[in-house]
């Protein structure tokens, strides 16, 4: 078996991908759901995904096949294609809301009166390039973007720092669980980043201690985002909700930007272009899962159909999309839920190579 | 196939070349901008909101160094109508991005001020990092003025609004997300920083204009006599200090105006509902703020044997809010501990005193503790009166004695019991 | 065609084949036997001739035979040759052939005389401290500058000859032992299956062994200093040595391999470190700049200050051009200057520097053509890229792909096409070694060569990035 990735590339894909889509506009959500108790419904998230990590360990631990063998090998050829189907709907509706919001983040922050067309368009080329290519592209690409991803987060995050107000999170728990769980729910559709590593078992070579290495940067990766959420309440408080990209407002109180101007510029750009790869990496999977269920060799293909399919469907829903984030804010969650965080739970359940059970039949 | 990557690519590189160069997608050229650095807002005689925009007008480079400015003035039924209208009627498209400072005019004052702020809140084509401030008057008529500061009246008030560190912290200044946070907080209570014009004639002497502020330098020259006062002055307050925040000029223009912004007005739900003076604008910045380097000015410390007057600079600044909330009573203490040092007197010390790092005279301590303590009650009762809590008490109750907020919620500024503890310290 | 006891025969076979003028047929005599003794007459180092091979033979009486004729000559470089296409090869190459009746086997002598260009400093890698030499455009003299510096049995020269015309000659250059033999045996290949008609310099090789033909960047590294050489041969590389070339190709190519200056080797870590940083600094902004500065000035006024943008809106007021067509017409000028003041001679050089620098500068800023800040970032940016000069060629390219989008697309469309390169660069392989390494795929221990130059001391191992047979180069007194 070859492996195409490092365990280093494993864990810096997490610190690389996970925060950057959550920095836009899901803090405002959120807030929308909790108001001051937004940490704890994102604390929810986290566990949750941190579950799955876990259990994922033990599979990875394991497997001697990558994900696509361990489910052939239990639900036969039929019921593998069945369940990786329904990956590949998963990650195409994951999809969905971190691009639309970039989309309109960048139409409305960064360009005043071009049309729409001309500004994401070329996001759609990027990301069938990136579909088109090996796995192992993926974890080389992890190991430039972390620095980034850290860069970028640690200058925004350093910027904002002198305008929290900490205890604007007092009292804790006052919005009650419905508020709280609410606000999870809907932030389903932003987290089960987790589901990447089932798709990358069997891609790496376990070693000892490996699963603590994963299990920790992912820990890291998350607690950032969840500090992130703790700092954009505690400058917005009662507006938060208002701050529809945190990304650009969170940090430009700051002292330093008003004597100096605007630099914190240098990190939004940086997680922007960090966030090109980690809104491709649902649509990378998915073109990933579809090559493997239509048994495509070329991996172009199902790169264009679904890279294609995805901005074919937002220019469709543009001008409706209020509808479709309703819709995936309040059903799409429990297929988020199913598929992102419990199916991972039961990977460690997975046969593994059918060999074995020949040799032991023998 | 490559014959076909071949061809795509030569369609793509062609596609950018024509898009590069035609430019032909909707762009705004650059020149074409607006780039408005201010916005006064009034409401006009027939109920519409007048938006007044300062914008910045370069001059090629060559003609002439300083840059131009041109305020024009758009009407509408609500602020963006009122917006727009300033593109339409100028041909410029109006880019708000580079606007930092927005001038409510007073006749705004009469309505729910978030009316107007709101705008400015939702939309993400400006910063909420943009300063609010009050106009004594028209909001027009302040940004119309011609500053010796800067040429663009917009630089000159943030100039006066924005002070580095180092500056005497005599101004409560307030932008947008600040203004709408403490709007859309428990208490609905904000604040912005009210300004005044203070004309000053060619002579470099400076007449007051709407309010009866003495020049900087006339000021300095005669100190009042008053019994104390905090560094600066105001209309309202009894001292007639220097006016650190309006700063003198070289008397470059004949109408030169000069800005004061040591007072701050109050609101309670939107609404305006009072003015700090000078000296609680002051305290209201020691009690929230870190005040290091402000001066204050302490007089008749020995009152009986000989007028002793003296400069005190605040080197260390601690505030606190104790609370304790009972079904029965709801007390809330504030503790402030100031660290100083007394920079000037009007009396000669003997030269080893200079050296000598002993610590600051009892009476002057006594002076200051009392003073400051008085103060800090005033500012209490302007509160209660105006139940526009600036000191975010409830705010306190809601964090930190959640179980007794609907309690105390409604009624709090009545009932509660309130302690004033200052405790000053320093060296000579 | 092999070779007959005929002198008659074989000559008049050489002679339709080698008819031009400056090839000279001598007849001789050794013994009772005649011969003809063939060279080019511009080439061959006569006196040699004459000392080594006429000489002798002229003290060779009665009856000659071969075992006589092959003790005879005092020739160091002496080769029997029984084919006529093989005398003509070495003829051309500058070897003297002498060929007598009535013996089927001709001789061969190595009295090439060239003339030579002295070993100087390579203008492209001038050093303040470390050697100065350079290679030449001579073979043998490379070869005997590295000879000179690694003086084991395991430094090996392969030769190979290309070229159907020029019959080059090749010769790859490696440490057993040490650099990977699959390389060795790939690049071999490579190099012999190379049909061409002439190879002139090194670049024409280069092309051949790159792994993807129509990539912008560079596929193998090159050097002109032998110090520079060695140490890359010494971290598991082997090189292609071209006569005629003073550059020698490297394989495999990493892209930080540019950024490495002879200089931070023998300067302290402390600055070469810093100095590394100011290079990486300086092509990010020389590519990112004129790009950066159009989309900002098209699409995204609030990335600008407020007083640099009244600053740019005062200084394009009544410039005719858009700000994207400024910035290629600028941009365009400058290369047209950078073109024209290489390849004209040095001391026109300078009347091109002024006249580019100040006269039109100035006077297109003043007639209101171009704008002053765009005239300052063209400069910035096309002084920055030199400070790594072997990527001026591929970024300036660069610079004008990433300008041509921002001017499209504004700020994002270059986040983007920055991200299609970084996916770019890191997918290229090329010889199975990654060019983005050590930074994607990441390797620690390699940084110390990257970004930061660690100390000698901390370099005990050869790069990680490079496949090697052996990876321990320095061992510390005291470590096992």
């Amino acid at each position: 078996m070859q492996y195409q990735l490092k365990t280093r590339q494993i864990c810096l894909f997490f610190v690389a991908f996970l925060p950057v889509t959550k920095i836009f506009m899901l803090p405002s959500v959120f807030e929308k759901f909790a108001e001051n108790d937004m940490w704890i419904s994102c604390l929810c998230n986290i566990i949750l995904d941190l579950a799955a990590v876990f259990a994922m360990i033990f599979a990875c631990r394991k497997a001697d096949t990558d994900f696509f063998g361990l489910l052939k090998n239990s639900f036969g050829n039929v019921g593998s294609k069945i369940i990786l189907s329904l990956y590949v709907v998963y990650f195409f509706i994951k999809a969905i809301m971190p691009i639309n919001e970039q989309k309109d983040y960048i139409e409305i922050t960064f360009y005043a009166t071009l049309p729409n067309i001309f500004t994401f368009v070329p996001f759609f080329l990027i990301s069938f390039y990136i579909s088109v290519k090996k796995i192992r592209v993926i974890g080389r690409c992890a190991d430039v973007l972390w620095a980034i991803t850290s860069l970028g987060f640690l200058l925004l995050v350093g910027l904002s720092v002198s305008n929290v107000d900490i205890q604007a999170l007092l009292p804790f728990g006052v919005r009650g669980a419905k508020s709280i769980l609410s606000g999870s729910y809907s932030a389903l559709s932003w987290y089960g980043d987790s589901a990447y590593l089932m798709f990358l078992i069997g891609q790496f070579a376990y070693k000892k201690k490996d699963g603590l290495k994963i299990f920790f940067t992912y820990l890291l990766a998350s607690f950032a985002i969840l500090l992130f959420m703790i700092l954009f309440y505690c400058i917005f408080t009662s507006t938060a909700h208002r701050q529809i990209f945190s990304l650009t407002e969170i940090s430009k109180y700051s002292s330093v930007i008003i004597n100096i101007g605007r630099f914190d510029y240098i990190g939004i750009l940086l997680i922007l272009f960090a966030s090109v790869f980690s809104m491709s990496m649902p649509l990378y999977f998915a073109s990933l899962i579809l090559s493997e269920i239509t048994g495509i060799k070329k991996s172009w293909i199902s790169a264009l159909i679904i890279n294609g399919g995805m901005f074919v469907f937002l220019m469709l829903f543009s001008e409706f999309f209020s509808t479709v984030q309703y819709y995936i804010f309040n059903y799409a969650g429990i297929y988020f839920l199913i598929l992102g965080n419990l199916f991972p739970l039961f990977t460690p359940l997975l046969k593994t190579e059918k060999k074995k059970n020949a040799l032991y039949q023998n | 196939m490559r014959y076909i990557k071949t061809k795509i690519f030569m369609f793509a590189v062609a596609a950018i070349f024509i898009m590069f160069f035609s430019n032909d997608f909707g762009l705004i050229d650059i020149e074409k901008n607006a780039i408005i650095t201010a916005v006064a807002i009034d409401k006009s005689i027939d109920n519409e909101y007048e938006v007044s925009a300062q914008i910045a007008v370069p001059e090629a480079s060559n003609k002439n160094p300083e840059n131009k400015k041109a305020l024009i003035t758009g009407k509408g039924s609500t602020v963006g109508a009122a917006i727009k209208n300033v593109g339409g009627i100028s041909g410029w498209f109006p880019k708000l991005t580079f606007c930092n400072l927005i001038v409510i005019g007073q006749s705004l004052t009469e309505e729910n001020i978030i009316n107007v702020l709101d705008y400015f809140s939702k939309t993400l084509r400006i910063q909420n990092s943009a300063l609010v401030l009050l106009a004594e008057d028209s909001g027009k008529d302040l940004l119309a003025c011609t500053s010796p500061l800067d040429n663009i009246s917009s630089f000159a008030l943030q100039k006066i609004l924005f002070k580095n560190p180092g500056f005497d912290v005599d101004i409560a200044p307030t932008d947008i997300k600040t203004f709408c946070t403490d709007y859309y907080s428990n208490a609905h209570s904000s604040f912005m920083p009210l300004v005044k014009t203070v004309e000053q004639s060619d002579s470099g002497q400076q007449n007051s204009g709407s309010s009866n502020t003495p020049s900087p330098s006339q000021t300095e020259q005669n100190p009042s006599s008053s019994s104390s006062s905090s560094s600066s002055s105001s209309s309202s307050s009894s001292s007639s200090s220097p006016t650190s925040s309006s700063s003198s000029s070289s008397g470059q223009s004949s109408a030169n105006t000069l800005f004061d912004a040591t007072t701050t007005a109050l609101f309670f739900k939107g609404m305006k509902v009072g003015e700090l003076d000078t000296d609680s604008t002051l305290i209201l910045n020691i009690l929230t703020r870190n005040a290091s380097l402000t001066t204050y000015q302490l007089k008749n410390v020995n009152e009986n044997q000989y007028e002793e007057n003296y400069l005190i600079t605040i080197l260390r600044n601690y505030a606190r809010m104790d609370m304790s909330a009972t079904d029965s009573e709801l007390k809330v203490s504030f503790i402030l501990d100031i660290y100083c040092k007394i920079r000037d007197q009007n009396f000669p010390i003997p030269d080893l005193d200079y050296s000598d790092n002993s610590s600051l005279p009892s009476m002057v301590k006594e002076k200051m503790e009392e003073q400051l303590t008085a103060r800090i009650n005033g500012l209490l009762e302007t509160i209660r009166q105006t139940k526009c809590d600036v000191l975010k008490i409830k705010q306190n109750l809601f964090r930190h004695h959640y179980g007794q907020y609907a309690r105390y919620k409604d009624n709090y500024l009545e009932v509660m019991k309130t302690e004033v503890h200052v405790n000053v310290t320093g060296q000579k | 065609m092999k070779l007959s006891t005929d002198l008659k025969k074989n000559i008049k076979e050489i002679k339709k084949r080698l008819t031009s003028q400056d090839i000279e047929f001598l007849d001789i005599k050794a013994g009772n036997l005649d011969g003809v003794l063939i060279f080019v007459k511009d080439i061959t180092d006569k006196e040699s001739l004459g000392e080594l091979v006429l000489r002798p033979l002229s003290k060779l009486q009665g009856n000659v035979g071969k075992s006589e004729l092959s003790d005879v000559f005092l020739s160091p470089e002496k080769k029997l040759v029984t084919d006529t296409d093989d005398i003509i090869d070495q003829v051309l190459s500058g070897f003297a052939a002498a060929i007598f009746d009535s013996v089927s086997e001709a001789f061969t002598f190595g009295l090439i005389k060239f003339e030579k260009r002295a070993i100087t400093e390579p203008p492209t890698s001038a050093v303040i401290k470390g050697p100065r030499e350079g290679f030449v455009e001579s073979l043998p003299v490379n070869i005997s500058l590295m000879r000179r510096r690694i003086k084991s049995s395991n430094l090996q020269f392969e030769n190979l000859t290309i070229g159907t015309y020029s019959k080059t000659a090749v010769a790859i250059c490696y440490i057993e032992g040490i650099a990977d033999k699959k390389l060795v045996k790939l690049l071999k290949k490579k190099i012999s299956e190379i049909d061409i008609d002439a190879v002139l310099d090194s670049s024409y090789v280069a092309k051949f062994l790159g792994e993807h033909k129509t990539s912008i960047f560079k596929q193998v590294g090159n050097t002109e200093k032998p110090d520079i050489l060695t140490a890359k041969i010494l971290e598991g590389r082997v090189a292609v040595f071209v006569d005629g070339s003073p550059i020698v190709i490297t394989v495999p190519y990493l892209l930080v391999e540019d950024f490495q200056s002879p200089g931070d080797y023998y300067n302290s870590a402390y600055s070469a470190t810093v100095a590394r940083i100011i290079r990486l600094f300086s092509v990010v902004l020389s590519t990112l700049l004129p790009a950066f500065f159009v989309a900002a000035e098209l699409f995204h006024l609030q990335l600008i200050p407020l007083s640099f943008l009244l600053t740019i809106v005062s200084s394009i007021k009544g410039i005719p051009l858009s700000p994207s067509f400024e910035m290629f017409f600028t941009l365009m000028i400058f290369e047209i200057l950078n073109e024209a003041s290489v390849r004209m001679p040095k001391y026109v050089g300078m009347v091109v520097s002024i006249v580019g620098g100040l006269v039109l500068g100035e006077t297109a800023v003043s007639a209101g053509i171009i704008s002053a800040p765009t005239l300052m970032i063209v400069a910035l940016s096309g002084i920055c890229l030199y400070t790594v000069p072997e990527l001026e060629q591929t970024f300036s390219l660069i610079r004008l792909l990433f300008l041509l989008v921002a001017g499209s697309f504004g700020g994002y469309g270059l986040i983007l096409a920055m991200a299609g390169t970084l996916i770019y660069l890191v997918s290229f392989e090329n010889y199975s070694t990654p060019l983005f390494a050590p930074f994607s795929p990441l390797i620690v221990s390699d940084l110390k060569d990257g970004i930061y130059k660690g100390f000698l001391i901390e370099q005990t191992n050869r790069p990680e990035s490079i496949k090697t047979h052996n990876k321990t180069r320095m061992k510390i007194k005291g470590e096992k």
